[in-house]
């Protein structure tokens, strides 16, 4: 009797296994970079005036909520500036990329290129008061976050100049609004989940975006901040950017639940095309709205794919045909996307394409050439010491290895 | 892999580090031809390195406008001749093809829609093979010249608190940052910063260690630092080259022995009985009062009353005599002790007395393959139960150094039943 059930519950499974694969075949959300609609005819004439795009409706996937609309309104300098920010953190990370080959940049450097669409889109629907806490793929949020491509690429070449005076390296940059950089796997999701309770805590009608990796959402501490993010209807976003491998793993080869937004559970999700810029704009602008209005968490997916290898050091090409990179490069490039929609909606023209491409080049190479310049940071007690407390609270010295390295914070060295 | 210099329409291609450890690599192959177009992301050649072979991505879109470093024989020289010739005429060339360092230019890419006829080729941005490593180019610094404007804070800050010891990290011998056992030593003892500078250093690229200051001082041997420095020198690496391969293993192996184990050995004491006696006192006490006494009943209370009072066992004291022991109870009697023997009565047709029979063959015995010759001899099997008029046999199996103990059992046993049969009753 009992191996009979046994049996039929085998025979039961894959029957189910099957219907909801078949399920999630269908509404799976798409990864076209230009998928978003506008009449010719509705776009204005002005540069500022907002006008309406309608998104794909494979856009979004929702979990335990509506979700957003599929419209969206935007203007063409917005359209122009989204253009030009990506096209300035792919340059930027081409740099880098060079850079570390030519062994300028030492020790760790994981690049973006192909997420550019997830940091300029999150940027554009969230103002400079809102927080934003992200793991070591970092370039690109401190660059929409305000700071320069000099402060970047001065910090991962070890300079003064750098965003963390040159201590910090490509993990560790920090700014207003953006918490960093953060080198340990996942731990910056309770961290945010802390930034956001601050934000609930002071009043302020501000949300943070802790965002993590599909490599990271595996870890334990994230279900730790959904837990009590939830309890405490605390406005956090947590936004996974699953970019469909982890470090030399794919996905669906390292997780048992794949679905990253409806990780939450009780939390309810929201899975965004990640290589539209205007989707990620979008479905940010909801959340921000959602997470503040006293809702409390809720999870995101942002589907995207990296081109490059997890880091310097993976060639990226082992666990992953460079057929499917091509591919990837060719067909679904958030760059050539965009630029793709704005071009067919007569927003810009093919010179004025060229035009932005050769700015941010341009002003990219200018940057980089001026880290290169900058010192590095002199060997001094005075360099060593500082930053470790916030100037004007730090006790009359810190201990050295020996006494006479002691440091006394109030003789300047 | 373009250059930051933006002015130039074209920018140098040069030898790419594609791991943190890597400084030289050799060209595989190219995958695209002078005049090729690529787009982002395709392998533009193939290089090995000491740890493995490896594409090399294009980061842009790009015309390839010169290979500077080509394979020898196997895209423009064709022949071995050809390849010698080459060899002859351009060494340097010959010598780049084979290891290229990390940073030189192996190629010129263009720009899409550039004319490569009228392209100005930019000058190579790395003089010289090596590495253009920022750090080493630091660390040079930092070791041609000690760099006062590195460290003025550092000597200033010391001075102030501790003038003498100021010297710590001038030891032009020591760019490194001594240990602090090394710097406390130092200050310890009061050695002047000159006198630092002589001090021989054996620690890794003239480091100066605790033993040299030591021997210095004259602690320790002056040769041990010397000493230990050659024998690390000795064991940084592992000599292999001293090591045999080892002989096969035997196959034939000596038959396993056999181990004898040493079982606890029985013993069976063996005695004559007549029951005659007993038969007599039942009959009559039939005959007297009409009650039938069963034989079993007298072989009972004959095997109670002989093993009452029994000389005092040899084998270790039972557990309810220990127990008996830890309460103080004191044994009912010190030199006997109550025995708890049941004889085996069967019936031998005929035979004489045997007081103890030779051990019969036992597993042991079959398995070490040794036959008794006792064995040969065989006795007719005795048959359980009782006669009343011929002889029984009574015995008793007990462990060897019980015999003699067993034996006083059977006799009493044997008394009671043949000359006190009418005790028996009560």
């Amino acid at each position: 009797m009992l191996s009979r059930t046994l049996r039929s519950a085998r025979w039961a499974a894959p029957l189910r296994v099957t219907a909801n694969s078949y399920a999630t075949a269908r509404r799976t959300v798409t990864t076209d970079a230009a998928s978003a609609h506008a009449e010719k005819s509705a776009v204005p004439a002005e540069d500022d005036k907002q006008f309406t795009v309608s998104l794909s409706p494979e856009s979004f996937e929702n979990y335990k909520i509506d979700g957003p609309s599929t419209e969206l309104s935007v203007s063409k300098n917005e359209l122009k500036e989204m253009y030009l920010n990506m096209v300035t953190i792919r340059r930027m990370e081409m740099a880098a990329d060079k850079l570390y080959k030519e062994k300028k940049i030492r020790g760790f450097c994981h690049l973006s290129t192909g997420q550019e669409a997830v940091a300029v889109g999150i940027e554009r629907a969230i103002t400079p008061e809102d927080q934003v806490i992200t793991a070591y793929r970092c370039h690109g949020f401190a660059l929409m976050r305000g700071a320069s491509v000099k402060s970047i690429i001065g910090e991962l070449l070890g300079r003064r100049d750098g965003i963390a005076f040159g201590k910090g390296g490509s993990m560790h940059m920090f700014c207003k609004g953006f918490y960093g950089g953060n080198g340990i796997v996942g731990a910056q999701v309770p961290v945010g989940a802390g930034i956001g309770f601050a934000m609930k805590y002071m009043g302020r009608k501000n949300t943070t975006f802790a965002l993590y990796g599909d490599g990271a959402s595996n870890q334990g501490q994230v279900f730790e901040a959904y837990n009590m993010a939830k309890l405490w209807d605390i406005p956090v976003i947590f936004a996974c950017e699953n970019n469909k491998y982890g470090m030399g793993t794919a996905a669906n080869r390292s997780s048992a639940l794949t679905e990253y937004y409806k990780r939450g559970q009780y939390i309810p999700g929201l899975k965004v095309n990640g290589m539209d810029v205007l989707a990620v704009k979008q479905a940010s602008a909801w959340a921000k709205e959602y997470t503040t209005s006293g809702a409390g968490p809720m999870v995101m997916e942002f589907v995207t794919y990296r081109y490059g290898g997890h880091s310097m050091s993976d060639p990226g090409t082992t666990y992953r045909t460079r057929e499917e990179v091509q591919r990837m490069r060719s067909t679904q490039d958030p760059i050539q996307g965009l630029k793709q929609k704005i071009l067919d909606w007569g927003i810009v023209s093919e010179e004025d394409i060229k035009a932005l491409e050769k700015q941010a080049k341009q002003m990219v190479d200018k940057e980089v050439k001026e880290a290169e310049e900058a010192p590095f940071p002199e060997s001094s007690p005075g360099n060593l010491f500082e930053d470790i407390y916030v100037p004007g609270s730090e006790p009359d010295f810190m201990k050295g290895r020996t006494l006479e390295e002691t440091h006394y914070y109030s003789k300047k060295a | 892999m373009r250059t930051t210099a933006s002015i130039n329409a074209a920018s140098n291609l040069n030898m790419p580090a594609l791991s943190p450890t890597m400084t030289e690599g050799t060209i595989s192959s190219w995958k695209v031809k002078e005049g090729d177009a690529f787009s982002a992301g395709d392998v533009l050649l193939e290089i090995e390195t000491d740890k493995a072979h490896m594409d090399v991505e294009a980061q842009d879109d790009g015309i390839v406008a010169k290979i500077m470093v080509k394979l020898p024989g196997v895209s423009i020289y064709p022949s071995a001749f050809m390849q010698l010739l080459k060899k002859l005429l351009s060494p340097q060339v010959e010598a780049g093809t084979k290891v290229v360092q990390v940073g030189s230019r192996i190629g010129v890419l263009a720009e899409q829609g550039d004319d490569l006829g009228s392209l100005e080729l930019p000058s190579e941005d790395s003089p010289g093979p090596g590495p253009q490593s920022a750090g080493t180019q630091s660390a040079k610094k930092d070791t041609a010249s000690p760099a006062p404007e590195d460290r003025p804070a550092q000597v200033e800050s010391s001075a102030k608190s501790t003038p003498d010891t100021s010297h710590k990290h001038a030891a032009p011998k020591t760019p490194h940052t001594s240990s602090p056992s090394v710097v406390h030593l130092l200050r310890t003892h009061g050695i002047a910063k000159d006198d630092i500078s002589r001090i021989p250093t054996t620690g890794p690229k003239g480091r100066l260690l605790k033993g040299d200051v030591l021997a210095f001082l004259g602690k320790i041997q002056k040769n041990w630092p010397k000493e230990l420095e050659s024998r690390i020198n000795k064991s940084e690496k592992l000599d292999l080259s001293n090591i045999k391969i080892a002989a096969p293993k035997k196959k034939a192996e000596a038959p396993k022995k056999v181990e004898k184990v040493e079982l606890p050995k029985n013993t069976e004491v063996k005695l004559e009985i007549s029951f005659s006696e007993v038969l007599k006192v039942q009959s009559k006490l039939q005959a007297a009062l009409g009650v039938h006494l069963p034989l079993s009943s007298f072989i009972a209370k004959a095997t109670t009353k002989a093993n009452k009072n029994l000389p005092r066992s040899l084998l270790p004291p039972s557990t309810s005599e220990l127990f008996d022991e830890i309460l103080g109870l004191p044994p009912a009697s010190p030199k006997t002790t109550r025995g708890s023997f049941i004889p085996q009565i069967t019936v031998l047709p005929s035979g004489p007395f045997t007081s103890s029979a030779p051990p019969e063959l036992d597993i042991i015995d079959i398995l070490a393959g040794t036959t008794l010759t006792t064995s040969a001899k065989k006795t007719p099997p005795p048959t359980m139960g009782i006669t009343a008029t011929g002889p029984n046999i009574i015995s008793l199996v007990v462990p060897a150094i019980e015999e003699e103990r067993a034996k006083v059992f059977l006799e009493r046993f044997k008394g009671y039943l043949e000359k006190d049969a009418g005790s028996l009753i009560l």
